[in-house]
């Protein structure tokens, strides 16, 4: 919510003040509002994703059917992953007679607090079949060593 | 009877993909998201008047721990019923971007016919 209507009057109305709050609160659980004005980053779809570890990287798989490599917009700042673009509809417009539409269409937007352990600088992404692969190395310093300690 | 390969790929759980089907110009335009299946993975056959669509999923196998998991690692699997106006030696099908898209041609005897009508007097 980043502008709150101003409400004329002079005076506080506490009741109204209460019934105010909750409609908020309500209109928290309401799933069904308009996507596109809902949630904290202005978006309520997401695509569903895989965080992996290894010994020597972090690995994001995310399944993004149908959707253009040049419409994914992936960004770091501040150690978080942004992965946000638009997939466009399948279907043509105004086309022939429509037997089935289940393949959704939009912007889409999914944000990832990383781990301290990984080196944003060395991110390397791949999509390939409609799954977006995202490879984060650790950072030199967290990698497990193998220190040879030799013996006089 | 089943194929070997159809056992085999039994014993993976599959789920439904997601499809779009729409009717334009004399063809029946099948769109199926399968993310993840290379071509040469996906396969379709007609039987009698089903058709089948199988996508194998490739799932990596590598030493790593799940910080979470959401996507579903499942094949797809998908069959429609064909009727009488699909031209079953004319399907043809390609892949891009995980979506599969499968054009199912209607025989010449199937397209809607205009029929004129004569004024006798």
């Amino acid at each position: 919510m980043a502008i709150t209507r101003w409400r004329r009057g002079g005076l506080v109305d506490p009741i109204a003040e209460m019934e105010q709050l909750q409609r908020e609160i309500n209109s928290l659980f309401d799933f069904n509002s308009d996507e596109s004005v809902t949630g904290l980053f202005d978006r309520s779809t997401a695509p569903a994703m895989d965080v992996e570890e290894t010994i020597d990287e972090f690995l994001v798989t995310c399944d993004l059917p149908g959707v253009d490599q040049k419409d994914i917009d992936l960004s770091i700042a501040n150690n978080i992953l942004t992965i946000k673009g638009h997939k466009n509809p399948r279907l043509s417009k105004g086309g022939g007679r429509v037997y089935r539409d289940e393949i959704w269409s939009g912007d889409f937007q999914r944000t990832l607090s990383l781990p301290n352990a990984a080196d944003p600088d060395k991110i390397s992404a791949e999509l390939r079949n409609g799954v977006l692969t995202v490879r984060l190395p650790k950072r030199e310093e967290v990698k497990p060593k193998q220190i040879t300690v030799s013996v006089k | 009877m089943a194929t070997t390969k159809e056992l085999e790929n039994k014993r993976r759980p599959t789920v439904l993909p997601v499809c779009s089907i729409q009717e334009e110009d004399g063809k029946v335009v099948l769109f199926l998201e399968l993310p993840g299946v290379e071509k040469g993975d996906v396969s379709i056959s007609v039987e009698n008047d089903e058709l089948k669509i199988h996508g194998k999923r490739n799932i990596p196998v590598r030493e790593s721990k799940y910080l979470f998991r959401e996507r579903r690692q499942a094949d797809f699997y998908s069959s429609f019923t064909l009727d009488d106006t699909i031209d079953r030696d004319r399907i043809e099908a390609e892949t891009s971007q995980g979506t599969l898209t499968v054009t199912l041609h209607l025989k010449e005897s199937g397209k809607p016919k205009q029929i004129s009508v004569r004024e006798v007097k």
